[in-house]
């Protein structure tokens, strides 16, 4: 235990203490500051002038010049239509508008030529904009309007036979996918992350402690459980400690600025977990972590050199694929409580994916979670003793990687001789 | 203090690795454990590290099965290496605490060992920026960090400079001379002769030849004599055309022909028919067996 407790407190500063951790975590939380608290910096750094800000109000200006109607009706449908612009009405030219905006008097210029016809004036069209859509919309209900009210209906009614309310009440008698779908999204992403790159690690870890020819004194001081145990466990919390500064990192700034996302859907979708899902994806964390983890140490003490570890954990690694597009596959179809998903619910290298998503976006019996979690724990357990044998026998053999026969024959004897 | 290993058994696969090996080594003693690339050596020190379980057989100290969380055994293996990215004083930390050594501890015994193993300007540095011998003399320090009962040394000489030879040499002598058990495996012949009394000789898996290198070279055959004389041709062409029913062979390089009698008690007549030749001998002796013709005499047939 003592040598477990050397061994793992030894791997943990080895991650935590060395320069790459220290500065990916620092770079990450760095960008998830600035990230969160962007609107707060943006403020302090726009000045008064261009096509954009103004004295007392920031906003990039939109000039309207109305051709076709010129009444404040338009001037108020577009104020509506472009929140984040400040509309002005002018008189200008075409060719004049072209100018400003050309200049940066102006960020963009609507001219509305006839009651269907306009021009759209700015710099560039975003590929994720489509600022003529709402001026279409405006200008197809202003005729509608303008026609309706010709046949002799007055504004209002003409209005509502245009914009008729339609009574709507959703039910949603499961969880609301929509509304768990990022949070689940990013918290499988990143415990596939976290499985890729720390199972990775303690590969490379293991495969260099052999190419290094240190296994040859570790071996000699302490026992083949520690030295496993105490790399994956250190590893594994040194990865847990490096998610839980960014996740943590991520909710301090969130809650910081919490004023400023209040109109934000999709950030208050994501910070809006609930706490009993964070517990459960610590957990699945755990078991998926460990589970992978062994198979990798186990896969990491066949390789001679650093540079054959990739080819022997390759199935693994397909493996964490297979568990992580299916459960995406699962997530986008909807269809979280299809035979493939239930499955893999159960199996122990999908279930920390599958179950977890399940429980996040459907509604999953507790026995069933119970059973999940259970024969993921055993078989964690089982696959842990399994790669400590692997790994007894690994980390002493050097060249060519045994062949899966001559290894369980292997293991064979040596279960017989204990 | 005694090591002693009996019968070792110890298979890998369909393969005999070890085949009742027996040895034992006391206390204030060396004992030069031998063998051709192969002939199972490491297993051998594997088996008495604990890291591999024998089919058969037991490692005993002082006629009890060992007890290696009790026993304090240094190891120096011949495949080298620490961790090359790491500072030398952290990792001889990491390796005192395995060993079971407190903090304060293994800092003391850091400081004694690199200062007298002349390394203590390198505490602080990473094992990559030291020469393949210094990183030698790091693995040494860690294998007599927890001041050892059992000290064994594969290879200790290899890649080292003879100044650092000569430390080394030093080192494992006061080793000896501290009462401690020292398992010696190399395959240079004139340290084992300095450092052991005893030797056993591993071959495909058995020990072939064991005890006292004293011993052994006393019953090593004596038919070999070394003549000199400056009338070294003389002296050959007299043997090759009138002694030749006493000698199967002679070889002349220089001044020196060796000859090899029949028999051991051809020795005498040999001498007195050279004498009856008046040729102008400046020497008549057996020839003394290095470790060396031993070494390759029990091991050759697995050439």
């Amino acid at each position: 235990m003592k040598q477990f407790k050397q061994v793992l407190r030894f791997e943990f500063s080895n991650y935590a203490k060395s320069k790459p951790y220290i500065i990916i975590t620092a770079i990450l939380v760095l960008v998830i500051a600035v990230l969160l608290t962007y609107p707060r910096i943006s403020a302090l750094f726009k000045s008064g002038d261009g096509g954009v800000p103004q004295a007392g109000d920031e906003r990039p200006i939109m000039a309207l010049a109305d051709m076709a109607y010129g009444s404040d009706e338009m001037l108020k449908k577009m104020t509506e239509a472009f929140p984040g612009n400040k509309v002005v009405t002018t008189g200008e030219s075409i060719d004049q508008l072209k100018s400003k905006v050309v200049s940066g008097d102006y960020a963009s210029a609507v001219v509305i030529e006839a009651p269907l016809k306009f021009t759209y004036i700015t710099e560039a069209i975003s590929i994720y904009a489509n600022p003529t859509a709402p001026i279409m919309m405006i200008l197809k209900e202003q005729y509608q309007l303008t026609k309706i009210t010709e046949l002799g209906l007055d504004a209002e009614e003409a209005s509502d036979v245009i914009h008729p309310a339609v009574g709507m009440t959703v039910t949603e008698t499961g969880k609301s996918q929509t509304q768990s779908f990022i949070y689940t999204y990013i918290l499988i992403y990143a415990l596939y992350m976290a499985i890729m790159l720390y199972g990775q690690f303690v590969a490379s870890s293991v495969a260099t402690e052999k190419s290094t020819r240190a296994m040859e004194l570790l071996i000699t001081s302490a026992n083949p459980m520690s030295l496993m145990f105490g790399k994956i466990i250190g590893t594994g919390l040194a990865g847990l400690m490096q998610f839980g500064i960014i996740f943590g990192s991520a909710f301090l700034f969130y809650n910081l600025n919490v004023d400023l996302w209040a109109g934000n859907a999709v950030i208050q979708m994501i910070f809006n977990i609930p706490l009993d899902l964070l517990l459960y994806v610590l957990l699945f964390f755990i078991i998926g972590f460990f589970l992978y983890s062994f198979v990798y140490g186990a896969l990491g003490s066949l390789a001679s050199r650093t540079e054959d570890v990739g080819a022997a954990i390759m199935p693994v690694t397909f493996l964490a694929m297979f568990a992580f597009f299916a459960v995406f596959y699962g997530m986008n179809s909807g269809k979280l409580d299809s035979p493939l998903m239930v499955a893999c619910s159960y199996i122990p290298f999908t279930s920390p994916m599958a179950m977890f998503t399940r429980i996040a976006m459907s509604n999953v019996a507790p026995y069933e979670i119970i059973i999940s979690i259970a024969v993921a724990i055993a078989s964690t357990v089982g696959i842990g003793m399994l790669s400590a044998a692997i790994y007894r026998i690994g980390i002493l053999m050097y060249g060519k990687p045994p062949k899966l026969g001559v290894l369980i024959k292997t293991l064979r004897k040596q279960k017989a001789n204990a | 203090m005694q090591l002693e290993v009996r019968d070792i058994n110890k298979s890998f696969g369909e393969k005999q690795v070890l085949k009742d090996v027996a040895f034992s080594v006391p206390g204030g003693q060396a004992l030069g454990l031998l063998g051709r690339n192969g002939a199972g050596k490491t297993t051998m020190i594997r088996i008495i590290m604990g890291v591999f379980d024998a089919d058969g057989g037991s490692v005993l100290l002082d006629g009890k099965p060992i007890d290696r969380s009790r026993v304090k055994i240094g190891y120096l293996p011949e495949e080298r290496g620490l961790y090359p990215k790491k500072i030398i004083s952290r990792q001889l930390a990491y390796f005192g605490a395995l060993k079971g050594m407190t903090s304060s501890e293994t800092k003391e015994a850091t400081e004694k060992l690199l200062g007298r193993l002349e390394m203590s300007e390198y505490l602080n540095k990473k094992l990559e920026v030291l020469s393949k011998g210094n990183q030698q003399k790091i693995q040494l320090a860690v294998a007599l960090l927890n001041d050892p009962d059992i000290l064994i040394l594969d290879e200790p000489f290899s890649g080292l400079d003879p100044v650092n030879a000569m430390l080394l040499k030093d080192i494992v002598m006061e080793m000896i001379e501290k009462g401690k058990i020292v398992l010696f495996s190399s395959h240079q012949m004139n340290y084992v002769e300095e450092f052991c009394r005893d030797i056993a000789i591993l071959n495909s898996g058995g020990i072939v030849c064991s005890g006292a290198i004293r011993d052994i070279k006393r019953s090593y055959n004596r038919l070999k004599i070394v003549l000199s004389s400056v009338e070294a041709d003389k002296v050959e062409q007299y043997i090759r055309s009138g002694a030749m029913d006493i000698v199967t062979a002679a070889e002349r390089a220089h001044d020196t022909v060796t000859v090899t009698l029949v028999s051991a008690d051809n020795k005498m007549e040999l001498l007195r028919r050279l004498s009856a030749q008046n040729l102008n001998l400046d020497r008549f002796d057996v020839y003394e067996p290095s470790l060396n013709d031993i070494f390759v005499e029990y091991t050759e047939d697995s050439i």
